[in-house]
């Protein structure tokens, strides 16, 4: 069984926004589309079929996991799976955001012209 | 709107089903959940509706086609901390089979011996079928490049010349061709004579057949390619070790085959037999020691045929390209001016097919007769399964209560069928572990059968690895399809009356499955027993032919002293003196020779001339091929094989007097027609041969013939140097066995001594397929019928306990014991009626192909139908009537009560 991470680099952005949205706290699967929403201003919209699509590849290769903690009772609706991210999954995350500093900080993308915020 | 958003949300479920089942199963709920929460917000925010479904169902469609149709490209990278994977799953499945199994004992130990005698039947069969036409041959190195190679016309084959062989051997690019002939053979050690199955072969058949030697070498240089000037042989590892002790100072040693010293050069590695590994065969010699080794025999006879070609393909080439250089090759050498008879001329071809350890003739009808052992076989496994799998099922009604538990808390039906399949495979597999130990009992039993064939026999049947992969293959399989109906049936619930605990009414369907399951065993035990009462019947049948002989108290002993290199003077004088010291035992009424036995699969035939007389398709006074054998003055009198006219063969019938044959009454009837024989000739061989004596018609070559024409001829005037010693006695004739050896023994103790049988058993080859047949189906039949008689018992117990309420009630509504026998074995024999209708008409169709071996006793035979009708029924009502009467004598108080 490969256990270098690395092997798993570049993640598909989907992958990443969703591991991302694990980092600071346990989510259920409509937490993690409208996170992943938020962060993206609207930009990636996972409907249920293709996040759970998502959520069981990354619980496949060992990157998230379902939870057995729960959130605060008031918060939590009892029917739902929590994910959480694995050890593994947060090494990844880290590895991946590494590697798109590494680009960013790269000659071509600081040659590239600043774009206008839009209004 | 609640109601309506239940709606939405079931054509959402319904959706659902694109996704492949884990997928649902796992995350199904969950999605469901979003899905609302996100048609919650769609609603309060108003959005649009029709964008919102078409997103959905379009996510839903992408989405379950990749789920379906990507293959994951690799593993997963880190191990999953929970869910059940399938090993996991299999496991868990495994250990609470195992516990299952553990918990009800006697069923488990009931059922693994019925499926180990199901699964021992085919097994013992196959490993019979393995051990004669399957396994590949011993020691030779990739038996699957090798051919046979026969000469040809449009139908039959003759063996080659020594000539015809060279021309092959010589031009052939596609496949190097060798030659061997088997040869018996006799050596004498310190000790005395053995008669080892030789065989004689070319330079290359080692190479050919990739044999590397055990021990020395084997043929080289001159020694095949000078003629007659090196007398060496290589012998078998077997022969090595039960002769030599294993001795490796063998090779070099010297030893006496057929009264000439050869020199051992080499040991074959272990197991090797040659090309047909059914015969033993024990010693090899070089082809130029020919003329050392068989009388008379000369390599460059064109007019010989005797050698069996062997060659192996050389590479990349193709059977088809091999066939058509050999039959290119045979066309040249036929037409070319080889010194060989002019009517094997027609032999323009040649047929090339698989090395398969038998010869090619042969292959075909024995797998075709293995084919039918093993279908009977298969039947047997049928009725245990069938046994087996309603046995399951009773036990899957009375787990109802366990199962509609899990399936109320949760387990998935799939889940749960997995589990009760995994608890018939594991039930089957240790069936089949079981059945592969009766195998080894049954081949055993099988090598002790005593065959009446004169060639030295080295088959192993011990189930080897393929057969054994075999069995647990079939026992795999078999529990699968025997398990699957059952746990199908078992996983279909009515919740609410199994969570009761009402195991009475166990269901139609299920009632059903299990009256169709005794029905099927009924049915092909039917089968079964059909085909053993019809053999035994040709069998008895067999017996009963008169062959026009008398079989009863004569011993045979079979000689060959050609073998031993005596020529025809010192043989002569040797069967004089044997006969002479034979026929002055006290028991010995008389004793004669004959070269060929009737009724023992040898025959011989030669070609006459009758003025006047034109065979079919042939001009007047033209040669036609009859049937003979070479007999002494004694033969007609140790057979009683009485005379109708003139005279019997006589001692005066030497080589001085004139030449004369006795004629059989169909000889007579069909070339000397209104006359009675006496004194009629026939041309053999330009020899005027005159008919004095007429005898009655008998049996040849097989017991259901029509009386064929037959000569016989002086042996005094018939040089034979192998014949068969026949001697009538007062006594046992196997007890004359001590004394015809001693007698061997006291005029030549290098003679291999003679194993002596009696005519009944040397005639009775002919009835050997009845006999195997009588036998495997008997003993599978019987088998079948007490299978079939313990499934009857096992559902109608456990239908009768079932019902012991509803017989409780009747009891109490006034029911007498007489009418609840009545309904409980009512039940029973109307299935069996049912299973033996539908039995009778397979048994038909499937008898069919027994025709063959028959002996003219019809398949329809009313004999054998009613009296297999009449033993299976009677077979049925005692396994009905003892669960019935046990249901009678129940009290009716105690069986309300309990239910």
């Amino acid at each position: 069984m490969t256990t270098d991470p690395r092997q798993l680099l570049p993640l598909r952005p989907v992958d990443f926004l969703l591991l991302l949205a694990l980092v600071e706290q346990e989510q259920h699967g409509y937490g993690l589309a409208q996170a992943i929403a938020n962060a993206t201003d609207g930009l990636v919209r996972l409907e249920p079929g293709n996040l759970y699509r998502v959520i069981k590849r990354l619980a496949d290769d060992g990157l998230i996991a379902e939870s057995s903690k729960r959130p605060a009772p008031e918060l939590d609706d009892e029917r739902r799976r929590y994910y959480k991210l694995t050890a593994a999954g947060a090494k990844v995350a880290a590895l991946e955001a590494q590697r798109l500093r590494t680009v960013l900080a790269s000659k071509p993308v600081r040659a590239l012209k600043p774009l206008m915020e839009p209004a | 709107m609640s109601m309506r958003a239940t709606f939405a949300e079931r054509i959402y479920a319904s959706m659902m089903r694109l996704y492949p089942r884990d997928f649902r199963e796992r995350y199904g709920d969950d999605m469901l959940d979003y899905f609302r929460d996100r048609l919650r917000d769609q609603r309060t925010r108003g959005l649009n509706m029709p964008r919102f479904w078409i997103r959905a169902f379009c996510d839903l469609v992408t989405s379950a086609a990749h789920e379906r149709f990507t293959p994951r490209a690799a593993p997963p990278p880190f191990p999953t901390p929970h869910g059940d994977s399938m090993l996991q799953a299999l496991i868990h499945d495994l250990s609470f089979s195992g516990r299952m199994l553990r918990k009800n004992p006697v069923i488990t130990a009931v059922a693994v011996l019925i499926i180990a005698l199901g699964t021992g039947a085919v097994s013992t069969i196959f490993s019979v079928a393995n051990a004669v036409i399957l396994r590949p041959l011993p020691a030779v190195d990739r038996v699957s490049d090798l051919v046979v190679v026969e000469r040809a016309q449009r139908s039959g084959t003759i063996s080659s010349s020594y000539r015809y062989y060279e021309y092959l051997a010589a031009n052939a690019k596609t496949a190097n061709v060798a030659a061997w002939s088997a040869l018996p053979l006799t050596v004498s050690l310190g000790s005395g004579g053995l008669a080892p199955l030789g065989d004689i072969v070319s330079a290359n058949y080692f190479d050919v057949l990739g044999v590397r030697p055990a021990l020395g070498r084997f043929f080289v240089g001159d020694e095949v390619r000078v003629p007659d000037a090196y007398p060496v042989v290589v012998i078998s590892y077997g022969f090595w070790q039960r002769q030599f002790a294993g001795d490796s100072s063998v090779v070099g040693r010297d030893l006496l085959v057929n009264g000439r010293k050869f020199t051992i050069v080499g040991v074959t590695p272990r197991g090797f037999s040659g090309v047909y590994p059914v015969l033993q065969t024990d010693v090899w010699a070089p082809l130029m020691m020919l003329a050392e080794l068989r009388q008379r025999g000369r390599l460059d006879n064109p007019g010989s045929a005797w050698l069996d070609l062997i060659a192996r393909k050389s590479p990349n080439v193709s059977r088809d390209q091999i066939a058509a250089e050999m039959t290119a090759l045979t066309k040249q050498f036929a037409t070319s001016s080889s010194g060989e008879p002019s009517d094997w001329k027609i032999f323009d071809r040649a047929r090339v097919s698989s090395a398969t350890g038998l010869p090619p003739d042969a292959s075909t009808p024995v797998a075709g007769f293995f084919a039918l052992l093993l279908a009977i076989s298969g039947l047997v496994l049928l009725i245990a399964s069938v046994n087996v799998a309603s046995m399951l099922l009773a036990r899957a009604v009375v787990r109802r209560r366990e199962i509609a538990v899990r399936l109320a808390l949760g387990a998935a039906r799939g889940r749960l069928i997995r589990q009760l399949v995994t608890e018939s495979v594991t039930l089957f597999v240790i069936g089949g572990v079981a059945g592969t130990l009766v195998a080894i009992w049954g081949t055993r039993l099988l090598e002790r059968i005593d065959l009446p064939v004169e060639l030295p026999l080295a088959v192993d049947l011990a189930p080897d690895v393929r057969a054994l992969a075999f069995t647990l293959m079939v026992a795999l399989l078999t529990g699968v399809a025997f398990g699957l109906a059952p746990a199908l049936q078992a996983s279909r619930l009515d919740f609410a009356s199994a969570l009761r605990g009402d195991t009475a009414g166990s269901g139609r369907s299920r009632s059903r499955l299990r009256n169709a399951l005794i029905v099927g065993q009924v049915a092909l035990s039917l089968v079964l027993l059909t085909a053993s009462g019809l053999f035994v019947r040709a069998l008895d049948r067999g017996r009963r032919v008169d062959p026009g002989f008398d079989v009863s108290n004569v011993a045979v002993a079979g000689f060959n002293v050609g073998t031993a290199g005596y020529d025809e003077t010192r043989g002569r004088a040797f069967y004089d003196a044997l006969v002479a010291r034979i026929s002055s035992l006290p028991t010995v009424l008389h004793a004669g020779y004959a070269r060929l036995l009737p009724l023992s699969m040898t025959n011989s035939g030669t070609d006459i001339s009758i003025d006047g007389f034109s065979p079919p398709g042939k001009r007047s006074g033209d040669s036609f091929t009859v049937m003979i054998d070479e007999v002494d003055p004694g033969y007609l009198d140790v057979t009683r094989l009485p005379l109708v006219a003139g005279r019997g063969i006589m001692a005066s019938d030497n080589r001085t007097a004139p030449s004369v044959a006795v004629a059989n009454q169909a000889f007579v009837k069909r070339y000397f027609p209104n006359s009675d024989g006496i004194g009629r000739t026939f041309k053999l061989n330009d020899t005027t041969v005159t008919i004095v004596g007429v005898v009655r018609d008998s049996k040849f070559k097989k017991l259901d013939e029509a009386a064929e024409p037959f000569l016989f001829f002086p042996f005094a005037q018939h040089w034979r140097s192998n014949v068969n010693l026949v001697v009538r006695t007062s006594r046992d004739p196997a007890s004359l066995g001590p004394a015809i050896r001693e007698a061997v023994r006291a005029i030549d103790p290098n003679l291999p001594m003679p194993a002596v049988t009696t005519l009944q058993q040397a005639t009775s080859v002919v009835l050997l397929p009845q006999r195997v047949a009588v036998a495997v189906t008997g003993v599978l039949g019987i088998l079948g019928l007490l299978l079939a008689a313990v499934g009857i018992y096992g559902v109608l117990s456990f239908s009768a306990a079932q019902r012991s309420s509803e017989i409780g009630i009747r009891v109490a509504l006034g029911a007498v014991r007489r009418d609840v026998l009545r309904l409980v074995v009512g039940e029973g024999m109307r299935l069996v009626g049912v299973g033996m209708a539908i039995g009778l008409a397979l048994a038909l169709l499937a008898t069919q192909a027994l025709k063959p071996f028959l002996f003219g006793v019809s398949p329809f035979d009313p004999v054998t139908i009613v009296a297999i009708g009449g033993t299976l029924a009677s077979v049925a009502l005692l396994a009905s009537y003892l669960p019935a009467r046990r249901a009678a004598s129940a009290d009716p108080a105690i069986s309300l009560r309990r239910s």
